[in-house]
């Protein structure tokens, strides 16, 4: 559907709307949204050195006036902080940091303040046991949540392709926490059967999980010569670095309960396919790449259940997990035999089982 | 001959997202001048207030041969250093450097444009940013065609529909905020929405 421009310009007053920044812009003025870029900076840093988890409570803030200094709000000296490394080094799970400047902050632990005492004049982050907000006035507006983190500051990026993969198949793939995947299956209450043709979901998954987090160019069905293409190909420092991705998946997918048949059955001989479907792409990849190192990468989705038809609609623990370990044999192995083909990826998603 | 205005950026681009991803990459910091570039045609300046130009690169994205130029400049300097790989780091002598070239007044005009596309990362998400800008009217247009080609071309029908949405966010933000990251997120996050189908139906 084509908009007009008054719908587009809907959708742009739509979005300024969702936008925390932009709450806070109102409320404060230009010194207030300078004031927030100044504090979440502080955010993402602190949250590279500590362990932030649901049951921490921090609040950042930058005081309007020399009375909302954190000296004046808590009742112990505040500790004066030039390198927030040093924060790694600190057990505390309660702490209020002011914000001074880019390079100095005060910190005090285990003793917090209500943060509606400055946010009239202040612009205040509060992070308290894993609800995050930022206070507009006399208002809390909660900040986006995101799937692989607790905190819309401490969302990972991942120079390493492999460390990206590994985080997407424990915290999104494995339990199917994905918005995007969870939308794979022919019943989300239970998890057993793909709904049919499930290969466009499952690597728009992966897609905008690797764009979202790794440091590199990600690119989305990349042509490798005028025939095929790989999925998704990743490249690091304009090219000198590149890699390729094959998704596949094993599992049954359907498209009505109980029909005869299901669409695909999909087991490791596709997945072996697959692998060698990658080794052909990366030979034909090798004239268009003189000065380039490419490294292909086979992902595969596991949904196989064990014992199960076109009709489950429930699964016990047994035979939701029985194929949890079972990894599957590559004959030939090209990860062992070749330098640009990396060891393969299983992402095994869990059904939910009935006992 | 190496570029002055590339050189800042450069510097600039690389001690900002320095501050908040502790390194950077040569593809980084072409998109965050690229962004950067767009804010000024955004802002009411003239394709050539740039200084230096960008074409696609292979996979589609924002590709400057000054800024690769400058880098390698800059690393011959010392003034950037190899960190991670392909990562880079701004050296004590480069942020020094930095502080003097920031008060020339060539360079003055664009710290608003390059301050806002450094933000913006504070107000939405890394990844975000940097899905969204390939989704921007003239990347998009750049990446169904094969040849390579100056992205910002005045004649282009991308260019006129990049202009469009901008006349578009004018409106819909009725001059409610002055600092160029507000507009900037803003549009970000709608060219991210709208990829995601978000306004389909």
């Amino acid at each position: 559907m084509t908009l007009n421009k008054e719908q587009h310009i809907a959708y742009m007053k739509e979005v300024a709307e969702t936008i925390f920044a932009a709450s806070v812009n109102i409320a404060y003025g230009d010194q207030g949204l300078k004031d927030l870029v100044e504090i979440t900076g502080v955010a993402s840093i602190v949250y590279k050195y500590i362990p932030l988890d649901i049951d921490y409570q921090v609040i950042i803030y930058k005081a309007a006036n020399s009375v909302h200094s954190i000296s004046k709000l808590t009742s112990k000296t505040p500790s004066k902080i030039t390198d927030i490394s040093s924060l790694a080094a600190n057990s505390s799970k309660r702490m209020a940091i002011e914000v001074i400047n880019s390079k100095e902050i005060r910190i005090s632990f285990e003793e917090l303040f209500d943060p509606l005492t400055i946010s009239e004049e202040s612009v205040v982050y509060y992070f308290n046991k894993g609800v995050e907000q930022v206070f507009c006035k006399t208002n809390a507006v909660a900040l986006p949540t995101h799937p692989d983190s607790i905190s819309h500051y401490a969302v990972p990026t991942f120079k390493s392709l492999e460390a990206a993969l590994e985080h997407y198949k424990v915290y999104r793939a494995r339990r199917s926490t994905c918005p995007i995947l969870n939308n794979v299956w022919f019943d989300k209450a239970n998890r057993i059967l793909f709904k049919d043709g499930p290969e466009k979901i499952l690597r728009q998954s992966l897609y905008f999980f690797l764009s979202d987090h790794v440091r590199g160019e990600v690119k989305e069905e990349q042509n490798v010569d005028d025939s095929k293409p790989v999925d998704i190909k990743i490249s690091w420092d304009f090219a000198s670095h590149i890699a390729l991705i094959e998704v596949k998946w094993m599992g049954k997918s359907i498209v009505s309960l109980g029909q005869r048949k299901p669409n695909q059955n999909m087991n490791a001989a596709e997945a072996v396919a697959g692998a060698n479907q990658l080794a052909d792409y990366l030979e034909r990849h090798k004239p268009y790449s003189v000065t380039q190192f490419t490294k292909g990468y086979l992902v595969v989705f596991d949904g196989r259940r064990w014992q199960t038809s076109t009709s489950s609609i429930a699964v016990n623990k047994t035979n939701g997990l029985y194929y949890e370990n079972r990894e599957v044999t590559y004959t030939p192995e090209h990860h062992n035999t070749r330098a640009d083909f990396a060891e393969p990826v299983r992402f095994f998603i869990e059904p939910i089982y009935t006992s | 001959m190496i570029q002055s205005e590339a050189v800042f950026d450069t510097l600039f681009l690389g001690s900002q997202l320095q501050n908040r991803l502790s390194d950077f990459s040569n593809y980084e910091l072409q998109i965050f001048a690229y962004l950067s570039c767009l804010l000024s045609l955004y802002d009411g300046e003239p394709v050539s207030f740039w200084g230096y130009s960008f074409i696609k690169n292979d996979l589609g994205s924002p590709y400057s041969r000054e800024i690769n130029e400058s880098i390698e400049a800059l690393i011959a300097k010392r003034e950037i250093i190899k960190s991670d790989g392909d990562f880079l780091r701004i050296t004590d002598y480069g942020l020094s450097e930095l502080e003097v070239y920031s008060s020339f007044r060539s360079n003055v005009s664009r710290l608003k444009f390059l301050q806002a596309a450094c933000e913006s990362i504070n107000l939405i998400s890394y990844g975000q940013v940097k899905e969204s800008i390939s989704q921007e009217p003239i990347l998009k247009s750049a990446g169904l065609q094969e040849q390579r080609r100056l992205l910002i071309d005045i004649d282009s029908p991308a260019f006129s529909i990049l202009y469009d949405q901008f006349e578009m966010l004018k409106v819909a933000l009725e001059n409610k905020f002055s600092n160029l990251v507000m507009p900037a997120v803003i549009w970000l996050k709608y060219l991210g929405d709208k990829n995601l189908g978000k306004y389909d139906s």
